[in-house]
């Protein structure tokens, strides 16, 4: 048994080696305590996006937070994978045409997949047309828009339209992030939703995905 | 020339002047110029071509500089052009469909191999990161074909730069631009940006300086010989206050204060301090917001330029406004998203901020990328209203504080050392013939060849 709290700040502090001795330990042990890891993690990066907010943290932080979640989600995988009935199901998230930021995508990549769902990540500037394709042919009704440059933002309204003019506009729910997205461009994009804090993206996206099981 | 012109290049010379002797100036200068891909897309030209010729430009350059009120070259010129990068398959820049230059996230060095680039760095440069970097440079993977490539480069970029040259010339004689202060500052770079930006990425660098510190901070340490050599004033006997060593500031405000004040400032701080004690002035783009980093800015060099972007401008003035220069900084959104009488009102906000006690050089925050983000009506009645409202009455007067490189001590430099760098006397031992004639010329070619590997890497 390890000790979720110790887990839970050690995320939040940033101390990887704790962090990854923890999540070695509850593999060694057969990996039966991988979701309550996972939700620590997810609770830590919690308090990462608050310091970030409050002005303690910075960008590199941010960056450092997501490589950490990113190994101990790789480490736990196996474990996580076995008890894949509790999962959210699929979603896609890539960072739009024209852009080649991926930080805060993987970042959120890392944060969505903690929260158990399985995500499509379609990599950096993805035209619309590849983003509908990969949605029809993977069945994926959450779609997370990510983009950071003024430019993006025409970028997703594109690939709003490219989903009304496939007709499948009224099967997906659409979120956008990233540092130009606020509720006015979100208005013009013509998306379901925005976010730019971690938490807001995987409680509104697990709330769709819960609605339509 | 004409005598009105060159009483208006005297005017402008002179108010610049005034800023970097420590004196009031008769009205604040304007320094405001517009890259190549604004001036085409304004015109209807396509950047694409114009890159390749610039002298595509000149009509609409000279349309533009009869409109604007600029103090410097409306025609600024451009760094990245697709001459240099496409003939050297660079894969740290390339250009978008439209002819938008970009630099995508790069990685030419491993974090294990900070051993290697400490044990000779410029030698890094040449076998790691070029080949890396340059798909046509790369003997493995291009054997016999990679010299051409190079050839080809320089033949073409020293064509396209003497259109730029020739394009620029006929502006600074039509419309009285200052001369261009004599190029005596070296090309700046802070250790730690230079690591960051193409050798282990923005990324990379963020994760090494937790979990790779130590090596990271012995790293800025070894290219330090380097960084100085690039940067340094070429001719230390003539040393000219009226040029600068230039440098973007960029991973400062994205580490935490710790970071910042261990790993990044210390390299950046004495290369400063060095050039300092030579009497060369430096000026630096301070990137983002540096609010709660005033304190350590405020300990450099007095009479140091800031250029800024999202640093509060009423913070900045009174914290730094004596001691140093400051420029820049007027959103350029504004251009964009106000109306004529909007931006009229809001320059005349940021004067009453900027202009007290001189020492202040509008301009904007960011360059424009495209034409999308310059309403040129605007732009014409922000320079106007600079010109009009930006006066002052007592041109001339003493103001800020002055410079004194008696208090700088030079740091204990190690000489600079690679087994691609050559001193005159290993020069000499193998082309024992070479006659003393030929010694600066040589050296200088030494100089030229490392500062042009280097660049490649920024
Ligand atoms: C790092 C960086 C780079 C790196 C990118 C490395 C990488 N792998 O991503 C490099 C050096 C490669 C780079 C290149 C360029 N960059 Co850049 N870059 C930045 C920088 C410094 C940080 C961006 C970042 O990662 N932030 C941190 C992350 C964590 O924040 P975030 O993306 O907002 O993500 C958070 C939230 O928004 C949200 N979120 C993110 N995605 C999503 C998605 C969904 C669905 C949801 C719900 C939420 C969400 O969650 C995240 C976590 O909190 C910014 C400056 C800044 N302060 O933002 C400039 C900046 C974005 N870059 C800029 C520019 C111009 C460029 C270049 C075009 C420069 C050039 N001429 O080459 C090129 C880009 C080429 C291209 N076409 O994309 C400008 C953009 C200006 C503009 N208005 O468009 C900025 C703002 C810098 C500036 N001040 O001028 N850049």
């Amino acid at each position: 048994m390890i000790d979720l709290a110790v887990l839970r700040t050690a995320v939040g502090e940033l101390e990887e080696d704790t962090v990854l001795a923890l999540i070695d330990e509850v593999m060694a042990a057969g990996g039966d305590e991988a979701q309550g890891a996972m939700e620590a993690c997810r609770e830590g990066l919690g308090t990462v996006g608050d310091l970030f907010e409050a002005g303690e943290y910075f960008v590199s932080d941010l960056i450092y937070a997501g490589e950490i979640m990113n190994q101990a989600i790789g480490k736990l995988k196996p474990a996580l994978l076995k008890s894949a009935g509790e999962g959210l199901g699929k979603m896609i998230l890539c960072t739009v045409e024209g852009d080649l930021h991926d930080i805060g995508k993987n970042i959120v990549r890392a944060m969505l997949e903690a929260a158990g769902f399985e995500v499509l990540d379609l990599g950096i500037d993805v035209s619309p047309a590849a983003i509908v394709e990969a949605a029809k042919k993977e069945e994926v009704s959450i779609i997370g828009l990510s983009g950071v440059l003024t430019l993006a933002v025409t970028s997703m309204k594109a690939t709003v339209d490219a989903f009304k003019e496939a007709g499948m506009r009224d099967n997906v729910h659409i979120i956008i992030g990233g540092n130009p997205v606020n509720e006015v461009v979100c208005g013009s994009v013509g998306a379901d939703a925005w976010a730019v804090n971690p938490q807001l993206t995987v409680s509104t996206c697990r709330a769709w995905a819960e609605e339509s099981r | 020339m004409s005598q009105t012109v060159e009483a208006i290049r005297r005017e402008r010379t002179e108010n610049t002047q005034n800023i970097y002797d420590d004196k009031i100036p008769a009205r604040v200068p304007i320094s405001v110029s517009l890259a190549p891909a604004v001036i085409a897309g304004y015109a209807g030209i396509d950047i694409r071509a114009a890159y390749w010729k610039p002298s595509l430009l000149k009509e609409p350059a000279i349309k533009l500089a009869e409109m604007i009120g600029s103090d410097a070259a409306i025609y600024g010129g451009s760094i990245y052009t697709p001459v240099s990068s496409q003939t050297l398959r660079s894969i740290n820049k390339v250009m978008s469909s439209t002819g938008y230059m970009q630099h995508p996230n790069t990685v030419c060095m491993e974090p294990d191999e900070y051993d290697e680039l400490i044990a000779d760095p410029y030698a890094f440069i040449i076998e790691k990161c070029i080949p890396r970097l340059y798909k046509s440079l790369d003997p493995q993977s291009n054997p016999w074909k990679n010299i051409l490539p190079l050839l080809q480069e320089s033949q073409l970029r020293a064509a396209v730069a003497r259109e730029d040259m020739e394009l620029r010339q006929e502006l600074n004689e039509r419309f009285g631009y200052p001369a261009p202060p004599r190029m005596n500052g070296g090309m700046g770079r802070v250790a730690m940006d230079w690591l960051a930006d193409q050798l282990r990425s923005f990324s990379g660098i963020c994760i090494d300086v937790r979990r790779n510190r130590a090596k990271l901070i012995e790293a800025l340490e070894a290219i330090y010989p380097m960084i100085y050599k690039i940067g340094v004033a070429k001719d230390l006997n003539n040393i000219d206050r009226y040029s600068s060593t230039g440098f973007q500031l960029h991973m400062a405000t994205y580490l935490r204060e710790k970071d910042f004040a261990e790993v990044w400032l210390p390299t950046w701080k004495r290369q400063v301090e060095d050039y300092a004690s030579l009497g060369m002035r430096i000026s630096a783009f301070l990137e983002e917001d540096w609010d709660r980093l005033l304190d350590y800015v405020y300990e450099l060099p007095a009479g140091s330029v800031f250029s800024f972007e999202k640093t509060d401008a009423k913070l900045l003035k009174e914290k730094l406004g004596k001691k140093f220069i400051l420029s820049g900084g007027f959103p350029l959104q504004h251009l964009t998203q106000c109306t004529k009488d909007e931006i009229i009102g809001k320059t005349k906000d940021w004067l009453d901020i900027m202009a007290p006690g001189g020492r202040y050089i509008f301009g904007f925050d960011k360059g424009a990328i495209t034409h999308h983000d310059v309403n040129v009506e605007n732009l014409i009645a922000v320079c106007d209203t600079v010109r009009e409202y930006g006066t002052y009455d007592n041109p001339g007067a003493a103001t800020g504080e002055a410079f004194d490189k008696s208090i700088f001590k030079h740091s204990e430099l190690p000489q600079f050392k690679s087994k691609y760098y050559k001193t005159w006397e290993q020069y000499l031992a193998e082309f024992p013939y070479t006659p003393d004639e030929a010694r600066s010329m040589v050296m200088q070619s030494e100089d030229a060849m490392l500062a042009t590997m280097f660049s490649m890497t920024c």
